[in-house]
């Protein structure tokens, strides 16, 4: 029941939130010193006063900010998140066809430093301050550290262009069609329609952009771990666990892994959501048709239904990611439900 | 405790072989996928193997927003478009100075200029079966005219259309064009399949701006009787075009053609050394020289239409930059061996606003003649200005064609600073910038300019009074003489006579001007070897029609 409430309040929430995030963007909409008019139009077109005033009226340009504002959140409520001035397609048309890229590549991403965090994690606190210790430590403060276009250029040129194990950018071979759009994830649509070459093509299309998103998060994965761990294991219920003789394994990970979790899980949503608002330079690296690409072309465009949509998107990945997260605490930690 | 470590690490090894074993030799300079056998792998979004298909690979970072020929005025569309619709003229190859027919197969023009009538090659197909007609022409430009969209400029000329039988196509123009025909070779003037058009919600008529719902359709499909067609477009992925199984012309070389959007330069170079790309069309200046002598890898050079230049403000209201000695002044006061130092090999400083290249331009000028700081410091002193002034000069932060901008202001701030004359950069974003260039509300800015058109009738916008020119607020009483030049010039058909005119405003532009012309971008790009006939056009980018390989 409580959790219900929960569930209610958040969902109440949710509502404020993302009409404050269609507020912001309208409101620097309004401050930023340019026009979308300019960006969009050629400058022959720029030149005739009836095509300028046209465009205007086409887009509601010309209404006051604030009437453009209500426009949006009466169309939003019926389901419509308007048209991109660029594309001139639906918003929501285009955010079903970047988003399904950015999302495989996320949970790639996120599956990748979760594997690879915790592992290292738990290696390092086992290992406190030995030299694997030092090593995987140093691997974690790399994969924080290290900019992620310059990781996606020498991941590029040491596993695509010198050794040959990976393909090179884009999300499948030229030699192949992709497979039928049902949900946008490659691997999933070809694995529906039986495609193993597909599959197996997209999947290997897959590593090196997910490697390179997923290591920044498997960085702090791996140091959010090993302290929790390491504080977990200072507690008294283990050395009692130690003193009735347990095996040192079971102390981990039967007594002292879950507990350690809560504050990893923390790291892990929010790093998911990091990684589905794209990546700009990692899909840029790529040649990923992700949303990140899609939000910085809207940006340089000033196409502002776009930004606004994916504004929605990405504060709505992160609601959802935060409320799935509250609701593994509860799984994790029963007093969690009593609060 | 060590062999637990142990299982852990050979746990970890074993992931990672996993994930090393899925790949494959995909890109290890396996060569180039052009001419190769490789399988065709389609068949209703199923990948079965079929006959051996001769594909070209292209990465481009395009700006394309759309592949409907009444809308789209993009650089990178054109790569498509071309390929996918026959216009009634055409450029070949690199060339952009001759003319030929393309669906037409002759043509007439009136002695006063007002009327063109052309003959179109009977049997032509769509690549939907149906024939190519003279109404499917008239159709398609009266659409792309009442569309008011980006191109729709192109036709501004044109009174009326009408046709006389299937194959006569008659233009009645409102006043002689002499670029006319040039504006041709662009995608609104192609024959679009008129049946497959309106069944998908293309409209001609002249509420076509809100009536004509059929953009999203040609986004993802085309309808032109071209050598290719779309075959499927994924946004920011690739696009792919196929052979048009009906085109009668001389078949192209490739049965598919793939242009993937690959943004980020490095990556394009990779997969060119990679084997995966077969042409690479964004390349900086380094990554071409470090690759001159790679074995399997060609790089070109070649000079674009594009040139950079400076807006000095003719309104009084920005103090000394308005004086046309002041003008002068900077002209001469440019190091402009220095300014082209900054760019890549081939880059020249064009006479006026004439791209060396079009018929009509001069000859590029000798950089290392131009600057003469002691006729620079002097005309500042007939000015008035002896002592030097202060000025903001506006950037935008871009990079065109591999020279950032605000490096090459900063070494005109320096140059100036030479004769007394303070510039403050000030660098915006290109939409902020441009909106200040657009009210012509930059005292000095440094802008760059791509022709509309392969001809130097598009230029002209750079006279008092037109386009170009009022963003400097250059009116036309400012040069009345220059500005009747370019009156005649628009209209002047004889070639010979109009290119004189261009010479005279080219020469009377670089002396009395607000605009100084700082350098005509070169380009480079790179192909696998065994490609041919990639030559770079300043009309399409590349006439992927006369790719091949060996």
């Amino acid at each position: 029941m409580n959790v219900l409430r929960y569930l209610g309040r958040r969902l109440v929430f949710t509502v404020f939130l993302l009409i404050g995030v269609t507020m912001m963007v309208y409101i620097i909409s309004y401050m930023v010193p340019s026009d979308p008019v300019v960006a969009n139009l050629s400058a022959r077109n720029l030149n005739n006063e009836e095509m300028v005033q046209a465009y205007r009226e086409k887009w509601g340009l010309d209404q006051p900010v604030y009437k453009q504002y209500f426009t949006y959140l009466n169309n939003l409520l019926h389901g419509d998140m308007g048209t991109s001035l660029r594309t001139e397609r639906a918003v929501m048309e285009d955010l079903k066809l970047y988003f399904p890229a950015t999302l495989e590549l996320s949970i790639f991403g996120i599956l990748f430093a979760v594997f690879f965090g915790m592992l290292f994690g738990i290696i390092s606190a086992i290992k406190r301050n030995k030299w694997v210790d030092q090593i995987l430590r140093g691997v974690s403060v790399l994969g924080v550290s290290v900019p992620v276009f310059w990781m996606a250029l020498l991941l590029l040129f040491v596993f695509y262009l010198k050794l040959g194990i990976f393909p090179g950018p884009g999300r499948l071979s030229a030699s192949l069609t992709p497979p039928v759009h049902k949900t946008g994830l490659y691997t999933v649509d070809a694995l529906l329609m039986g495609d193993i070459k597909v599959f197996a093509d997209a999947f290997k299309h897959l590593c090196l952009p997910g490697i390179c998103m997923g290591l920044f998060t498997m960085g702090l994965i791996s140091r959010t771990s090993r302290s929790s761990l390491l504080e977990v294991l200072s507690l008294d219920y283990i050395r009692t666990a130690r003193a009735k003789g347990l095996r040192e394994r079971d102390v981990i990970i039967k007594h002292a892994l879950g507990n350690s979790l809560i504050s990893v899980l923390t790291v892990i949503g929010l790093g998911f959501g990091n990684l589905l608002g794209g990546m700009v330079l990692v899909e840029s690296v790529f040649a990923w048709p992700g949303i990140g690409q899609y939000a910085y072309k809207a940006a340089q465009n000033l196409d502002f239904p776009a930004i606004v949509g994916v504004s929605l998107l990405i504060a709505l990945n992160y609601v959802v990611i935060n409320i799935v997260v509250d609701l593994l605490y509860c799984v994790l930690d029963p007093r969690v439900r009593y609060m | 405790m060590k062999k637990r470590l142990l299982k852990m690490l050979a746990a970890l090894m074993s992931v990672t072989m996993l994930l090393a074993g899925c790949g494959n030799s995909a890109g290890t300079g396996s060569g180039s996928n052009a001419g190769t056998a490789e399988s065709q792998e389609e068949s209703g979004g199923e990948n079965v193997q079929a006959e051996e298909t001769k594909r070209l690979v292209m990465a481009v970072d395009p700006d394309y927003e759309t592949f409907d020929p009444g809308r789209a005025y993009e650089v990178y569309a054109d790569l498509v478009l071309h390929s996918c619709y026959d216009t009634l003229l055409q450029f070949e190859g690199g060339d952009v100075q001759n003319l030929v027919p393309c669906a037409a197969e002759s043509y007439e023009v009136s002695e006063d200029k007002l009327t063109y009538i052309f003959q179109i090659k009977p049997g032509q197909k769509f690549s939907s079966g149906n024939e190519v007609t003279a109404e499917d022409f008239k159709w398609s430009i009266e659409r792309g005219i009442h569309l008011e969209g980006n191109p729709s400029f192109l036709a501004d000329s044109i009174n009326s259309i009408e046709t006389d039988g299937d194959y006569t196509l008659i233009f009645h123009m409102k006043q002689a064009d002499a670029s006319f025909l040039t504006k041709l070779t662009y995608c609104m003037f192609a024959a679009i399949d008129r049946k497959v058009a309106e069944e998908n919600g293309a409209s001609a008529g002249e509420d076509a701006a809100s009536a004509d719902t059929a953009k999203t359709w040609f986004d993802y499909n085309s309808a032109g009787s071209g050598p290719y067609k779309i075959s499927s477009y994924t946004p920011g992925s690739d696009v792919v075009m196929v052979r048009n199984e009906y085109y009668s012309g001389t078949a192209p070389y490739f049965d598919e053609i793939t242009i993937k959007t690959v943004t980020d330069t490095s990556s394009q170079v990779m997969t060119v050394q990679g084997g995966d790309i077969d042409i690479a069309v964004n390349v900086d200046v380094d990554q071409a020289a470090s690759l001159e002598n790679a074995e399997g890898i060609t790089v070109h050079h070649a000079q674009t239409a594009t040139f950079s230049y400076l807006l000095l403000n003719c309104s009084e209201e920005y103090g000394p930059i308005s004086n046309e000695k002041v003008h002068q002044a900077i002209r001469y006061a440019l190091d402009y061996e220095g300014i082209l130092s900054l760019s890549a090999e081939g880059t020249t400083v064009p006479v006026g606003p004439f791209p060396e290249g079009f018929p009509g331009s001069l000859a590029s000028a000798n950089p290392a003649e131009l600057r003469d700081l002691d006729k620079a410091k002097e005309l500042l002193a007939e000015a008035g200005y002896a002592d030097g002034f202060s000025v903001e000069l506006y950037i935008p932060t871009i990079n065109v064609l591999g020279v950032d901008f605000v490096t090459v202001g900063e070494k005109v701030q320096s140059d100036l600073k030479e004769i007394g004359i303070d510039v403050q950069i000030v660098a915006q974003d290109s939409a902020v910038a441009q909106e200040g260039y657009r009210t012509g509300t930059q005292s000095m800015g440094l802008r760059m300019w791509g022709p509309d058109y392969p001809d130097n009738g598009s230029q002209l916008a750079f006279l008092p009074g037109n386009v170009v020119g009022l963003r400097a607020n250059w009116a036309e009483e400012a040069n009345p003489e220059l500005a009747e030049l370019g009156r005649a010039a628009e209209t002047t058909v004889d070639l010979e006579q109009r290119n004189k005119i261009f010479n005279e405003i080219a020469e009377k532009m670089n002396e009395e001007s607000p605009f100084v012309m700082l350098m005509q971008h070169a380009t480079q790009y790179i192909t696998r070897s065994n490609i041919t006939g990639a030559d770079y056009s300043n009309r399409y980018l590349f006439d992927l029609r006369n790719i091949a390989a060996e």
